[in-house]
């Protein structure tokens, strides 16, 4: 680690800001239904439609629900750090704030990822996000995460 | 990972396959038993077929005919052969995967595999705590100034979506309200009780006191796009950012700043929301546009016809560096209502007070890693109708003047990376024209303690001045604006749910 990097890391512990780009184990694929007209997306757009602010593609203009996993999957970890750049502490005070606040309710929770490819697949107006060694025959990848960040499929 | 999802089938499927495999290698002759031709060989547990799978099943002998079949007597059980050690082995590796398949059915089938959403949410929030409160006799005559254990919040919310774009959302409050509540009169103060012999108990004497459960909010919204969506209901004013942020758990001190103490908007209103949002890059912009009845302090119904408008216009990024600004405005118009009924003809109505009001405010919000600042500011206009002002606090016979009132806070807090602690700094001021002051600035800190996402303690302290900066013998009160001053020192747990 060079100077300026570990400077970065001393300063981020010290005010308390997430390691953007923690490696993850293993590539995640953000994925759609094979016959959504969606094909790719960027980071500040899957942000907005994971905090659930956005409700249509910018790309079609149809409608998105977003499809989490469980807030104790590791690979929820790695996306919610790469996509929203929060740890798994910030989000749940994020969503705490969210529903006292009385905004719009977060992401459906699928239980795992195979449930995920399931739900997509049937269904092209949802978004979500598995392993990349998950991704099955019917769905689509649109980005994908690897070492932490985002990038195009 | 790579999970693997099996229904039913699949674990059919599996039970066959380990089930003939078993069943081969059982009918091995180095492992299979040698048995009398009259009896069938046991057939390893494992090796049950399922009914579809399994062979036709001889034909049963009737009843009536057993006594006819005589068995031979039947030889001595031959030793049963010793398997060699790679049958053995195979064996072992074969039970060995198929233990490994049968837990990973088990585990996938444990998990589920439906994504489902519950059509009714219940959470909320509670907070519990300490406080005492620092003043001059003249002050504490008029609150409660002793150390007290409080109750501070007991909310819950009901999200209802039944289905997809229509979503109602309740919000509760319960409150011993207003058991102990001071109410001052012209000759001195006197406690509400609402104690009262329950009517239910059993016994004619059992003591029990009622509360309140104030409705915070209540609205339907129909979820029509990203661009527009309408909201019915009672909910609360979208201005600024303590009046949305609204419960403990999500702000940052414990004591409300005097935009939200002095009311210089509606907290709350009965109405019309339109809303929505569209997005440049990383940015949001959206809208917030109310039609209501305007303020509800006497009634949620509307005493004439003189709709109050407000809306709110905010940027907003929740990336990285969360940034939101905002402007917001109300305009409305308040009045009491009296029904007279004279002797002879028909009642009349009128209303003893009645002012037009006019509030514009920005805000400005921040959330970099672990640092939250929050600030906001307003000004409101508040025009009485000529000969219909209202009493004024603290000089008897005194009344309101028409004027301009200022108020701003700026909240800056900090999350240390060690013990949850979040110590913060509160500075506010107002300019609130009135018969004893006319100008007020609070001096707060404090410190939150994180205990995890939902807990936190929070601890603050609290220092408030009063002064009278116009050089106006009218505004000379029957005490000086210093008896006024006090501190604060204040604590609640909070608990979201």
């Amino acid at each position: 680690m060079n100077r300026r990097n570990l400077l970065r890391s001393l300063l981020a512990a010290l005010l308390g800001w997430p390691e953007i780009g923690s490696a993850a184990d293993e590539p995640v694929s953000v994925i759609v239904a094979k016959r959504s007209k969606v094909s790719a997306v960027d980071r500040d757009e899957l942000r907005q439609i994971f905090q659930t602010n956005r409700t249509t593609w910018s790309q079609t203009g149809d409608r998105v629900i977003p499809l989490n996993l469980p807030d104790k999957n590791p690979v929820r970890h790695d996306f919610d750090r790469a996509v929203l750049g929060l740890d798994p502490d910030r989000v749940s005070r994020y969503w705490v704030d969210r529903k006292i606040r009385g905004d719009a309710r977060p992401p459906r929770t699928a239980p795992n990822p195979a449930a995920v490819v399931r739900a997509v697949e049937s269904n092209p107006q949802l978004v979500g996000y598995v392993p990349a060694s998950d991704v099955s025959g019917d769905v689509k990848v649109i980005a994908r995460i690897v070492d932490g960040k985002l990038q195009g499929a | 990972m790579g999970a693997i999802v099996l229904g039913n089938t699949s674990r059919r499927r599996l039970k066959i396959i380990s089930g003939t495999i078993v069943a081969i290698v059982a009918a091995t002759p180095a492992f299979a038993q040698e048995a009398p031709p009259t009896v069938d060989p046991p057939a390893p547990e494992g090796a049950r077929l399922p009914e579809a799978e399994a062979p036709p099943a001889p034909a049963p002998v009737p009843e009536a005919a057993a006594p006819e079949v005589v068995p031979a007597p039947a030889p001595p059980p031959p030793v049963p052969a010793e398997p060699s050690p790679e049958v053995q082995a195979l064996l072992a590796a074969q039970q060995q995967k198929i233990d490994e398949l049968e837990a990973r059915v088990t585990e996938v089938e444990e998990q589920g595999g439906e994504v489902v959403e519950d059509k009714l949410k219940i959470y909320g929030f509670t907070d519990f705590g300490l406080q005492r409160i620092f003043a001059a006799d003249s002050f504490s005559a008029i609150t409660d100034t002793e150390t007290s254990f409080v109750i501070g919040n007991l909310n819950v919310y009901f999200d209802a979506q039944p289905i997809e774009r229509w979503r109602t959302l309740f919000e509760i409050r319960f409150t011993n309200a207003p058991n102990g509540n001071l109410v001052i009169g012209p000759t001195g103060a006197t406690r509400t009780s609402t104690f009262q012999f329950d009517p239910h108990a059993g016994v004619w004497d059992a003591p029990m006191w009622g509360g309140y459960t104030v409705i915070e909010r209540a609205h339907t919204d129909y979820l029509a796009s990203q661009y527009f969506n309408v909201r019915v209901g009672n909910f609360f004013t979208p201005f600024g950012i303590w009046n949305v942020d609204h419960g403990s758990p999500v702000l940052i001190p414990v004591t409300p700043p005097q935009i939200i103490l002095q009311s210089l908007y509606p907290i709350r209103q009965t109405g019309l929301q339109f809303y929505g949002s569209a997005f440049a890059g990383a940015w949001e912009l959206g809208y917030a546009l109310t039609v209501t009845n305007g303020r509800q302090e006497l009634s949620n119904f509307d005493f004439d016809d003189d709709k109050a408008l407000g809306g709110r216009l905010f940027a907003r990024n929740d990336g990285d560096v969360r940034t939101q600004i905002g402007l917001s405005f109300y305009r409305g118009n308040a009045e009491d209502k009296i029904v007279s009924f004279p002797p002879t003809g028909e009642p009349t109505t009128s209303s003893s007070w009645e002012y037009d009001e006019y509030s514009i405010g920005a805000d400005f919000s921040l959330d970099a890693g672990g640092t939250r600042i929050r600030t906001e500011a307003l000004v409101q206009r508040q025009v009485f109708e000529p000969g219909k002002r209202q009493p004024a606090f603290g000089v008897l016979g005194a009344l309101v003047p028409d004027g301009y009132r200022y108020s701003g806070y700026l909240v800056a807090a900090q999350q240390l990376p060690f013990l949850g602690l979040e110590p913060y700094l509160l500075l506010e001021g107002a300019r609130l024209p009135g018969a004893v002051s006319d100008t007020l600035g609070v001096l707060s800190g404090g410190v939150n303690i994180h205990f995890t996402p939902f807990t936190q303690l929070k601890l603050q302290a609290v220092r408030v001045w009063f002064w009278n900066l116009r050089d106006d013998p009218r505004s000379a009160a029957g005490f000086p604006p210093e008896d006024l001053n006090h501190t604060i020192l204040t604590s609640r747990l909070v608990v979201a749910f």
